[in-house]
């Protein structure tokens, strides 16, 4: 065998297993529960006592955070692989635009007052479908349609008398809770892919 | 080129680990289809010249072995890399970027 021969038979061997890796990729679904539950409860909230909500809105993302990173660490440690970037632009994705939604919103009920009562809330609702459909070019492709589905909600809840929060929370959770379904179908049927001969 | 980097199992650990903070030692003999023993004794290889760096965790009592590339380990992967681009091109292997 030449020189050159070897080489393209080395480089082959690595291309395979660089191929094998994109075809098994990861499948990070448990914060989506977690978030999921996240809005369940607090859309909930905003239709029966809106005090409790906003109390609710400003302190849970903590825990809620917290439990999505040790599972992020449980799952990549699982795993096998340790994306340190991606970790980093999913946290300054999520959180950084997360933040800036909500003080944009705060910042224009304290400065607009025609930006008062249901406003505020639909608008931060649209921004976080932005958000999300931005996950959906960047990190999971099952946002893509999620990220719609809020800005939707965010403008239709304001049209529904009654309960209107809670419905949209339900359809949010039931479409994180779909997209985690829907990602790890994805990487279990590409993993079983790879696994036959 | 680089004589550590010809063998494909140590070219194959590298340029995994140059596409990821961190991977154990489970994940690459699973990309690598390599034996425990030979993959262990290749990255030992690769540890002991400096261009891997290696760390041991624990999960659920079980022991897990990351590798990770280093600084050194990078660029001497790039160096190789380029080499091999150089030996395909002057052979008229080259097809470019695929």
């Amino acid at each position: 065998m030449s020189q050159s021969d070897q080489i393209r038979d080395d480089l082959s061997f690595v291309r395979d297993a660089v191929a094998r890796r994109d075809r098994s990729p990861v499948s990070f679904t448990a914060p989506y529960y977690i978030w999921a539950v996240y809005v369940l409860i607090g859309y909930a909230l905003l239709d029966f006592d809106v005090l409790w909500a906003e109390w609710f809105f400003a302190t849970a993302w903590i825990p809620a955070c917290a439990a999505s990173a040790i599972a992020q660490r449980f799952l990549a440690a699982k795993r096998g692989e340790c994306d340190r970037t991606m970790k980093r632009k999913s946290v300054l994705h999520f959180v950084g635009g997360g933040f800036l939604a909500v003080a944009a919103v705060v910042a224009l009920a304290w400065c607009v007052p025609a930006f008062r009562g249901e406003i505020p809330g639909q608008v931060a609702v649209v921004l976080f479908g932005i958000i999300y459909f931005l996950a959906g070019v960047h990190f999971d492709r099952s946002f893509l349609w999620l990220g719609p589905v809020l800005v939707i909600g965010g403008i239709v809840v304001g049209f529904v008398p009654h309960y209107g929060w809670s419905a949209l929370g339900i359809v949010i959770a039931g479409g994180l809770c779909a997209a985690a379904v829907i990602s790890s179908r994805r990487a279990r049927s590409l993993a079983q892919a790879e696994q036959r001969p | 080129m680089n004589p550590l980097l010809q063998h494909r199992s140590r070219l194959g650990a590298m340029v995994l680990l140059s596409n990821a903070d961190a991977m154990s030692f489970t994940r690459l003999r699973e990309l690598l289809t390599e034996t425990d023993g030979n993959l262990g004794a290749q990255l030992r290889k690769l540890e002991d010249a400096g261009y891997v760096a290696a760390d041991k965790q624990f999960l659920n009592r079980k022991p897990i072995t990351w590798y990770s590339l280093t600084p050194a380990g990078r660029g001497a992967l790039k160096r190789h890399l380029n080499a091999l681009q150089s030996v395909l091109r002057s052979a008229g292997l080259d097809s470019g970027p695929s």
